[in-house]
C-alpha cells in the first residue's frame, strides 16, 4: 500500500496524465459537436436512402416489365413485380412520414417494407439490402415498436444513451488500448531508462512488491480514466443532448439468430470485455518492460503481440479457439455483436489466466533484474 | 562487521571490471573511494547494494547478505540524481522514504532543515538546480539515520556553501557512528573529510591511510645543506633536497631517530622537524602518474 500510493502519485501528478484527461474531454466534445452539426442532415440522409431504394426498385420494375412483355405467362416474375410494386408504394409513404412524432407509423411501414424485401429476395429477386441488413432492421424496428422508442441515428444521435454508446464504441475500438499504452506503457520501462528503479531497489522493499504495486496502480488508473470518460460523456450528453432511452435496442447475433440487447446491457458487456483485455495488456507491458528495459521496444512488442493476437482471432474461425485465444477481446465490438458459435464470456478465463501468468513471471524476473 | 567484501570479481562482457576486491570495515569510519573514471568505483558500490550482479565473491553489509532488502533499513546509498522523479516534489520523495522505512513524517521537516532545503521542499524536482537535487538526495539517505552510508559522487554540482554543509553533516553522522564510503573526484574535499582512501585503479583496490603515510614523511631544516648532502650520500641514506635549508626524509629501514643521530654525529644542527602532509591529490599523482602524463 505504501508503494502503491507513490506509484499513483508519480502518474497522477504528471503532465501526461493531465494531457490524456484533456484529450478525452476534447474528443468527446468534438463527437458531440459533430452530432450537432450533422443532426440537420439526418432527415436528408434518410430521404436519400429512400430515393436510393426507390431508384433500385424502379430499375427492378423495368426489368420485371421487360421480362413479362417477353413472357406474359411467367408467374414467378409476375409475383416479383407485385412485391416490387408494393415496396415502391411503401417507400413513397415512408418518404412522407419523416416528422419525428410519426415514428411509429414510419417504423410499421419500414417493417412491412423489410418483410416484403425478404420475401422478394427469397423468391429470387435482387435487392440492395442483404439478408443480414434486413433481419437486423426487422429486429430493431420490432423492438422499437414494442417499446415505443423513437429510432435514433446510429452515428449522429444526441440521445444520451446512444451518445454514450458512440463514445464507448470509440473507447473499445482502440481508444482504451491507446489510452492505457500512453498512460502506463512506460510505468516500468522508464524506471530502468531513468535509473530511478535504483531508488526502489535500494529501499527495504521486496522487489516483487514493486511489480504488484505497479500492476495495481495501472488497474486503478485505468478504472479512474474509464470512470472519468463516462462522467464527461454523461455531462456533455446531458448538457448538449437529450434524455433518450437506456433500454434502446441493439441488434446482436447469437448462433445465427437475431436478438436484441438494451444499450445498458451492451455497455456493460463492452466495458467488461475491454477491461479484461486491458488487464492482459497491463501485465504484458510489465513483463516486456522488465525483459527489454526500454519503453519504445516494450511498446512495439506489446503492439506486435496484440496485432498477432488480433490477426489470429480474425483469420482462425475454429470455434473451440474461443476458449484458448486470450487476444479475442482486443477489439471486442464484433465479439459482442456476433456471438456465433461462441459465448461472449468464453475467452475471459484464458485472458485472466494469462494476465496472472504474465504477472507471476514478471514478479520472478524482477527478483534478479539488474540495471547493467 | 560493518562491511565485509571478499574477493569480489565482476566481469562485464569479457572485461574484468572488479578484480577481487576485499574490504573489511569493523569500526565506524569514513572511507573515500578515489580513482579515475572507469576505474570501477560506481560498479563496486552497485555490486555492494545488489544493483549489479557479480561473478565471484561475497558481500555482507551489517552482517546481512547484500541481497537481503531489509539491509536498507540501516544502509543508504546516495546515487546520481537521475533517479529522482521530476514531476514529484522533494517532500513526496522524502515522504515515500518515510513510509517504506516506517519513519515518522515529522522527520521530513527536521532533515530538510538540517540539509538546508526547507525552502524548496514543496517544489517539483524538475525545477530543481543540480545543487538542490544533491540536497534532496542527501536528505533521502540520511533521513533513516543509517549505520552505513554509501555515496557516489555526492559533491557533484554543489556550491561551496553546500559542499561545506554536506561535509559538516557527514562528519556529524560519522561522530554519531555512521560508516561512510564515499566516492568522489573532489580530492580537496576528500582531504577535509578523511585520511582513509581506497584508490581504485583498473578494478583493483589499493587501500591507504594518508595519516600513516604522512607520519613517515618529514621535512628537516638543517644549518648546512651541502654538508648534510655529503654525509647522507656517504651513509647511503635516501633523502630529497626540497630547498636551500631543507631535506625530505621518509622512514623505511632507517627510522627518524637514526637519521637525526647521523646528522648530529656529523656536527650538523637540526633547526626544525616537520611531519610532511601527504594530501589525496599528491598521492593520486604518485599512483596515477601514467594516466596523468598521457
Amino acid at each position: 500500500m505504501r508503494l502503491l500510493s507513490f506509484e499513483l502519485k508519480k502518474i497522477i501528478f504528471s503532465k501526461k496524465f493531465l494531457y490524456i484527461l484533456l484529450g478525452i474531454v476534447v474528443v468527446i466534445a468534438l463527437l458531440m459537436a459533430r452530432n450537432i452539426v450533422f443532426e440537420s442532415s439526418i432527415q436528408k440522409e434518410a430521404r436519400e436512402r429512400i430515393d436510393e431504394l426507390l431508384e433500385f426498385n424502379f430499375a427492378n420494375s423495368n426489368i420485371h416489365q421487360a421480362v413479362l412483355e417477353a413472357d406474359p405467362e411467367d408467374e414467378e416474375e409476375e409475383e416479383l413485380q407485385r412485391l416490387n410494386s408494393a415496396m415502391i408504394n411503401i417507400l413513397y409513404e415512408v418518404r412522407e412520414l419523416q416528422a419525428p412524432n410519426r415514428f411509429e407509423e414510419r417504423l410499421k411501414l419500414e417493417t412491412e417494407y423489410y418483410s416484403i424485401a425478404e420475401e422478394y429476395k427469397q423468391k429470387g429477386g435482387d435487392h440492395l439490402l442483404s439478408y443480414q441488413e434486413i433481419s437486423h432492421s426487422l429486429a430493431l424496428n420490432e423492438k422499437l415498436l414494442e417499446s415505443s422508442i423513437p429510432p435514433e441515428h446510429e452515428n449522429y444521435s444526441r440521445a444520451l444513451p446512444n451518445f454514450i454508446k458512440q463514445v464507448v464504441d470509440l473507447f473499445i475500438n482502440l481508444g482504451a488500448i491507446i489510452i492505457i499504452l500512453l498512460l502506463i506503457g512506460e510505468i516500468m520501462s522508464s524506471e530502468f531508462e531513468n535509473r530511478s528503479i535504483n531508488l526502489l531497489f535500494t529501499q527495504p522493499l521486496k522487489r516483487t512488491h514493486i511489480i504488484t504495486s505497479k500492476l495495481l496502480a495501472s488497474i486503478i488508473l485505468y478504472v479512474v480514466t474509464t470512470v472519468f470518460l463516462l462522467v464527461v460523456t454523461l455531462i456533455i450528453g446531458y448538457v448538449f443532448g437529450y434524455k433518450g432511452f437506456f433500454d434502446y435496442p441493439i441488434v446482436i447475433e447469437v448462433n445465427q439468430q437475431v436478438e436484441t440487447v438494451t444499450i445498458i446491457e451492451y455497455l456493460r458487456l463492452a466495458i467488461t470485455l475491454v477491461s479484461v483485455s486491458i488487464f492482459l495488456i497491463i501485465s504484458l507491458c510489465l513483463l516486456f518492460s522488465i525483459f527489454f528495459k526500454y519503453t519504445l521496444v516494450t511498446l512495439f512488442s506489446v503492439l506486435g503481440a496484440l496485432l498477432i493476437g488480433y490477426v489470429l482471432t480474425e483469420f482462425v474461425s475454429w470455434a473451440p479457439l474461443a476458449w484458448f485465444n486470450p487476444f479475442q477481446y482486443v477489439l471486442p465490438k464484433e465479439m459482442i455483436l456476433f456471438q456465433n458459435g461462441r459465448e461472449w464470456w468464453q475467452g475471459i478465463p484464458v485472458t485472466l489466466l494469462l494476465t496472472a501468468v504474465f504477472y507471476i513471471v514478471a514478479r520472478q524476473m524482477v527478483k534478479t533484474s539488474r540495471v547493467d | 562487521m560493518i562491511v565485509e567484501v571478499s574477493n569480489l570479481k565482476k566481469r562485464y562482457k569479457k572485461q574484468m571490471v572488479l578484480k577481487g576486491i576485499d574490504i573489511q570495515v569493523e569500526t565506524p569510519q569514513i572511507i573515500a573511494l578515489v580513482g579515475p573514471n572507469g576505474s570501477g568505483k560506481t560498479t563496486l558500490l552497485n555490486c555492494m547494494t545488489n544493483l549489479l550482479s557479480f561473478q565471484e565473491g561475497k558481500v555482507r553489509l551489517l552482517g546481512k547478505k547484500h541481497n537481503d532488502a531489509s539491509i536498507f533499513q540501516q544502509v543508504s546509498y546516495l546515487q546520481d540524481n537521475r533517479l529522482l522523479y521530476g514531476n514529484l516534489t522533494g517532500y513526496d520523495h522524502l515522504e515515500f522514504i518515510c513510509r517504506v522505512q516506517n519513519i515518522a513524517i515529522s522527520k521530513i521537516k527536521e532533515v530538510a532543515m538540517r540539509v538546508g532545503m526547507e525552502k524548496y521542499l514543496k517544489k517539483r524536482v524538475r525545477n530543481y538546480s543540480l545543487g538542490m537535487k544533491q540536497h534532496l538526495l542527501l536528505s533521502m539517505v540520511i533521513i533513516n539515520e543509517p549505520k552505513l552510508l554509501l555515496m557516489d559522487e555526492p559533491l557533484n554540482g554543489l556550491d561551496p556553501t553546500s559542499a561545506i554543509n554536506m561535509r559538516k553533516i557527514l562528519l556529524e553522522l560519522y561522530k554519531e557512528g555512521t560508516t561512510i564510503i564515499v566516492s568522489s573526484h573532489n580530492l580537496d574535499e576528500i582531504d577535509r573529510l578523511t585520511n582513509t582512501i581506497y584508490f581504485m585503479k583498473n578494478g583493483a583496490l589499493l587501500k591507504e591511510s594518508l595519516q600513516d603515510i604522512s607520519s613517515k614523511k618529514y621535512l628537516i631544516t638543517i644549518n648546512d645543506i651541502d654538508k648534510a648532502r655529503k654525509v647522507l650520500n656517504e651513509k647511503n641514506i635516501p633523502f630529497t633536497v626540497t630547498d636551500k635549508y631543507q631535506v625530505g626524509f621518509e622512514e623505511t629501514d632507517i627510522n627518524l631517530q637514526s637519521f637525526i643521530d647521523c646528522l648530529n654525529d656529523n656536527d650538523l644542527m637540526i633547526r626544525d622537524i616537520e611531519a610532511q602532509k601527504v594530501g589525496a591529490e599528491k598521492r593520486y599523482r604518485e599512483l596515477f602518474e601514467e594516466e596523468l602524463s598521457s
